[in-house]
């Protein structure tokens, strides 16, 4: 596997950049919380530091662009609404983020709407049906979302904030409106279930041969 | 500590959120344990795998949908004037994740499905035995429309083996309320129970065949299901079908009119041409099987092909100006190509390499691009596994084998939907391969056991109890507890009719790719399902008899108290 893919990190929010990997509490990583200060916010600013993980966060959830796109747009819309009386006990980013997994998660449900899963698209490969390394053929970041859109969701939604949006236990528990002592389960789960998938992606399960 | 249970605490481990003795146990097993190593090691990679893997960036347009929206203008006007919009928001007052259903959501508004006990009461049909005489007590209906049926079903006294009902006179009076494309080489079987049959025309009848002959049901029965003959039906449509006393291939109106009686023994294999002016079908010839193509009036009979050879799969193009078809001489077969317009065969190489003489080609094709004919195929070698797909120009000249080399699959479907497309199971892994070769792949839980494309190129896939959906837009698993039956489409290819054990279920597609369950009928037994082709109902086979049912559920209707021999049910037109 190679790790050193998307070493630029586009849109990592303000927020993480500061992310304290042996933080001394549980998941204890800190960072500052644009929402929660006292500076003055405006929505443009908000969206323009959120809308990156956002967007990757909800296209994640759902596995569609075309729907990642319209519920980000719900996911600010609603926010910008509710943002005068947001809860002083949530940092904005948290906030956001539940806004964003249950504008997902409700649309998907309320609509009675099943998410289509992309195959693994691999249009952009010349026709050569002889090479048959899905290495070649999909590369690190494909097997990456490929193999986090094989999880079930709720765990996966654990594993990106932690892993992509730089969340805390606390912060994950709130973002997805679970118990503090259930997310070390998620994550267990979550990367149990990761690790599966990838692995059997990098051995050519599941793709072209 | 042993493996089982230090695993469970690994990724704890790994965030530091063990507490102390725990996390010692924790260490001192990794220490010893290069298993348990190699998955923290994973865990640790694949964590920084994910935080550094590239993000993708919305859409420019997104800010604008945004902040050019009424609705941004209406929060800064209410923000203005210190209006409060946050009690319209329903950010928080959604459920858990963990109540959430992963796939299939179920909606409590829905309008329950009709019940069979809702329907009129059983009455034996005038004009032939009814179901309740003949229906031995405590069989299934599976039983009888499977094994114990099919043996009675092929017995001599069947007239009818095969039907197959062309489109010439209903596209003449604009009946058909979708293309010709979409019926292209529909053969329609009845009396064959693996056939996946799609109705061809609309109307207010449903032919099928029971007890060895065909009936034709009127939708207002029932009771007044009529057998197929000149003075019992008024509806018009055309049909071919064998009568296997004779082996004599007949083209009729379904008002029994007109019978023409060709006069070649049949074999089978009949096809009509997409634009339903002639038919294809095999002639027994020699103890062999030749190609023939007659004209929809009965007329103008043409062998096609070498006698000697045996000639099999018999496939039109799209326009009506080819056929394609096998034929096996000296036990090596070859696929061949007819022009019609031109009265001349080409020859093509079933395989790129000549490795296995034994190769059986199934599955023949036309590519739907007719400025450059090609047809297209599936090898299968000796042991019967498919072992390539191919095409090759109608003109003949060099095939080229579509899938890897030395790859083999279980299963195979072709489209001619989107320039044509492939969809190959290979055990759990189904991919998607055109002539420009892969361009997808998707894992399953099971081996797929029916492929079923629509018209407009969406796959249906069952595999173990599941069904599910490929599509450009991608795959998904639409539903599970999916019974044996292969699902039907209809004839738009927006809705998919399946059966469950508990009953019938419709999946819709919505214009935005958005998918919609919803029960059509609760019954436990479901025989066959079919829709009519303009999509406003649905006929279903039960122990009851055959139904008609709105596709929404809201009614339902006995047509006749017959249960079909199985196969596929045609639809009648009235004349």
């Amino acid at each position: 596997m190679n790790l050193s893919t998307g070493s630029a990190i586009a849109g990592r929010s303000l927020a993480t950049q500061t992310a304290d990997q042996d933080g001394e509490a549980v998941g204890g990583r800190k960072r500052p919380a644009p929402g929660a200060s006292d500076q003055p916010w405006s929505f443009e600013r908000i969206y323009d530091e959120f809308k990156t993980p956002i967007y990757n966060y909800v296209y994640h959830l759902v596995g569609n662009r075309e729907q990642a796109d319209d519920l980000t747009q719900d996911t600010f819309v609603k926010a910008f609404k509710a943002l005068p009386k947001m809860d002083g006990s949530l940092k904005l980013s948290a906030w956001l983020y539940r806004i964003a997994t249950n504008t997902a998660y409700d649309a998907l449900r309320r609509r009675k709407l099943i998410a289509w899963m992309p195959w693994q698209d691999l249009d952009h490969e010349p026709a050569d049906v002889e090479s048959a390394d899905p290495q070649e053929t999909i590369g690190t970041s494909e097997l990456v979302n490929v193999a986090l859109r094989r999880m079930p969701r709720h765990y996966r939604a654990a594993l990106l904030l932690y892993t992509q949006d730089g969340f805390s236990y606390a912060e994950i528990a709130k973002a997805l409106c679970i118990a503090e002592s259930g997310v070390k389960m998620y994550l267990s789960r979550a990367r149990h279930s990761f690790r599966e998938h990838y692995k059997a992606l990098e051995q050519g399960g599941g793709e072209q041969r | 500590m042993n493996c089982e249970r230090a695993e469970d605490f690994l990724s704890a481990f790994l965030d530091n959120a063990l507490d102390s003795r725990l996390s010692q146990q924790v260490r001192a097993h990794v220490e010893d344990c290069a298993h348990c190593r190699a998955i923290l090691d994973d865990y640790r990679s694949f964590d920084h795998l994910l935080a550094t893997s590239a993000r993708i960036e919305p859409p420019e347009a997104l800010h604008a949908r945004i902040f050019d929206s009424d609705e941004y203008r209406a929060i800064l006007a209410a923000r203005e004037a210190g209006i409060d919009l946050a009690a319209e928001a329903d950010a928080f007052d959604t459920p858990n994740l963990l109540d959430l259903p992963d796939d299939l959501p179920v909606d409590p508004d829905e309008l329950l499905p009709p019940q069979l006990a809702d329907l009129p009461e059983m009455r034996p049909p005038m004009g032939g035995p009814g179901v309740a005489a003949e229906a031995p007590p405590g069989v299934s209906l599976f039983e009888r429309l499977g094994s114990s049926v099919w043996p009675k079903a092929l017995l001599p006294v069947a007239a009818v083996l095969a039907l197959t009902f062309g489109a010439a006179l209903l596209m003449k009076q604009g009946l058909f309320p979708f293309s010709a494309q979409t019926t292209s080489g529909v053969t329609t079987t009845l009396g064959n129970p693996g056939q996946q049959g799609i109705p061809l025309a609309a109307g207010p009848r449903v032919v099928y065949l029971h007890d060895g002959i065909l009936w034709s049901a009127p939708e207002n029965g029932p009771g007044i299901a009529a057998p197929l003959t000149a003075s019992g039906v008024s509806g018009v449509t055309v049909g071919a079908y064998v009568d296997i006393r004779t082996s004599k291939l007949h083209i009729v109106r379904s008002d029994g009119l007109n019978d023409h009686v060709i006069a070649s023994t049949v074999a089978g294999g009949i096809v009509w041409s997409p634009d339903g002016a002639r038919v294809a079908y095999l002639a027994a010839a020699s103890g062999s099987h030749v190609v023939h193509v007659v004209d929809a009036d009965g007329t103008n009979d043409v062998t096609i092909g070498a006698t000697g050879a045996d000639a099999a799969s018999v496939a039109w193009s799209g326009d009506s100006a080819w056929i394609a078809y096998t034929e096996a001489h000296a036990g090596v077969t070859a696929v061949w190509s007819y022009d019609l317009t031109n009265n001349v065969t080409h020859t093509l190489t079933p395989r790129a390499d000549t490795g296995d003489a034994q190769a059986t080609v199934s599955q023949l094709a036309w590519l739907p691009d007719m400025s450059h004919p090609s047809v297209t195929w599936a090898t299968s070698g000796a042991n019967g596994a498919i072992e390539g797909v191919y095409s090759a120009s109608a003109y003949g000249g060099s095939t080229r084998q579509l899938t890897p080399a030395g790859a083999r699959y279980t299963a195979a479907a072709y489209t001619s939907a989107r320039s044509g497309q492939w969809l190959l199971g290979d055990g759990n892994v189904l991919s998607l391969t055109t002539s420009s070769g892969p361009i997808g792949a998707v894992t399953l839980d099971a081996p797929a056991s029916h492929i079923v494309w629509s018209p407009s190129g969406v796959a249906a896939v069952t595999y173990g109890d599941a069904l599910a959906l490929w599509s450009p837009s991608g795959f998904v698993t639409v539903d599970t507890g999916v019974v044996g039956i292969a699902p039907v489409w209809s004839a738009d290819g927006l809705s998919l009719l399946y059966a469950k054990a508990d009953g019938v279920q419709l999946a819709r597609i919505s214009a935005s790719s958005h998918i919609t369950v919803t029960p059509v009928l609760q019954a436990t037994k479901v025989g066959v399902v079919g829709w009519s082709p303009d999509a406003h109902s649905v006929v279903v086979v039960t122990a009851a008899g055959v139904l008609l049912i709105a596709p929404d559920g809201s009614h339902a209707k006995l047509v006749d108290h017959h249960t079909p021999d199985g196969g596929a049910l045609v639809w009648s037109v009235a004349g």
